[in-house]
């Protein structure tokens, strides 16, 4: 896709919400004390948050689209587009936007769609909500983007290189689209299919398992994410020392920090959620949000997502306001 | 970099006395050789001489006089 603008994008509220088991992989029993040392100082990652009875996914999208709508007093009935961002529906059919329009009580004139994107996802929810509002008729129309998964649901406990990284997570982001504004966003988003290998499902005994190829996925990422972002920055014609966060997909900290050097960046300016939750596939960017503390007032993001397709999608949101985002956790 | 430089990163990497690794030992007989600690070689050689390797080319390689090879032809 080439590069897109939108005007008048504004993140209103992100609320994520985690399983409330946590899990130490200091403590896992199927490393040895090297790996172990290894996966936290290298790969970065030491607590993880597991669900632990299956198929509440969507139970988490309720809750987290419920506690964003309750925060800002927006109805559930005045949402005009729900995007879900999802690859563990396990239900496959109907999508997830679906079902959770009908149990969330939602108006039938309510756009629901999913998307199949994972780490990239929420980036490509943000542009594909941003364009869709863009063209609704209203002053400000409204929108809610979730991303997430319960990716343990794919990782057998005996896979030493996906289990350690992943954590179940789930993000509901209100999105509204102020028609007046010429706040613009930029969006650089691309798809290198010759990857689609490197992350992919595979199925043994009726069940369907995540394989991932860590080489791989270091290689693609570290060969595109960097000039995926370096070209939306040219693009956009912003100050690169005026960006306040970059704020990246936590795949682990071995590709985060390759991208981080490629761009030459500050690391006060790039946030990491990575020890203290893992790899939370299209949750990622919306839980490292919250992560920060000291938003400015008016403060320019760029997010970067990167993964499993493989796809790549970056976003400029240019002087936005602070964004409020609070990470909640569940009984799941 | 020449190959016993090479022996010596790669030494330093696996955490095991160079003395242990010749030009002739199997990148997959290294000290705990799996993918987590595979992953941290490739990215290490990529800081240290720029070059991305990808599963299929380690595939390819058997020794780490091939690995050095290929490095060096990479670069």
């Amino acid at each position: 896709m080439p590069l897109t603008t939108v005007d008048g994008l504004f993140i209103k509220q992100i609320i994520n919400i985690l399983p409330k088991k946590k899990e130490d992989n200091l403590k896992d029993l199927l490393l040895n004390e090297g790996d172990k040392q290894r996966l936290i100082n290298q790969i970065g990652i030491r607590y993880r948050y597991t669900q632990q009875r299956g198929d509440q996914v969507k139970t988490a999208f309720e809750s987290a689209v419920k506690k964003a709508c309750e925060n800002l007093e927006w109805e559930l009935n005045e949402i005009d587009i729900l995007i879900v961002v999802t690859q563990t529906n396990m239900a496959l059919i109907p999508a997830m936007a679906c079902r959770l329009q009908g149990d969330l009580k939602m108006s039938s004139s309510c756009m629901a769609l999913d998307l199949n994107l994972g780490c990239s996802g929420f980036v490509y929810g943000l542009q594909t909500m941003a364009s869709l509002l863009n063209s609704i008729q209203k002053k400000k129309p409204k929108g809610i983007l979730c991303c997430g998964d319960f990716s343990t649901l794919l990782t057998e406990d005996s896979d030493q290189s996906t289990r350690p990284i992943f954590s179940d997570g789930v993000s509901a982001a209100a999105i509204e689209l102020e028609q007046a504004s010429s706040a613009t966003s930029y969006f650089n988003l691309e798809t290198f299919g010759e990857g689609q290998d490197a992350i992919c499902t595979e199925k043994i005994n009726a069940k369907r398992w995540m394989r991932m190829n860590g080489l791989d996925v270091f290689g693609y990422s570290v060969n595109f994410v960097p000039q995926n972002i370096k070209t939306l920055i040219e693009f956009s014609s912003q100050d690169k020392e005026a960006i306040d966060y970059y704020i990246f997909h936590q795949a682990n900290k071995i590709i985060n920090d390759a991208i981080k050097d490629s761009l030459d960046v500050p690391t006060d300016k790039v946030p990491s959620s990575l020890y203290q939750y893992g790899n939370t596939s299209s949750a990622s960017i919306p839980i490292t949000l919250g992560t920060i503390e000291d938003h400015n007032e008016l403060n320019t993001y760029l997010f970067s997502g990167f993964g499993v397709g493989f796809s790549v999608g970056s976003a400029l949101l240019p002087g936005h306001p602070a964004i409020n985002c609070k990470t909640l956790f569940q009984d799941l | 970099m020449n190959i016993s430089k090479f022996l010596s990163f790669t030494a330093s990497e696996f955490h095991c006395d160079q003395t242990l690794l010749t030009s002739e030992t199997p990148i997959r007989e290294l000290p705990n050789w799996n993918s987590l600690n595979a992953l941290v070689f490739i990215s290490e050689i990529k800081r240290e001489f720029g070059v991305i390797l990808s599963s299929k080319d380690l595939t390819k390689v058997v020794t780490l006089q091939d690995l050095y090879d290929l490095i060096q032809h990479r670069n």
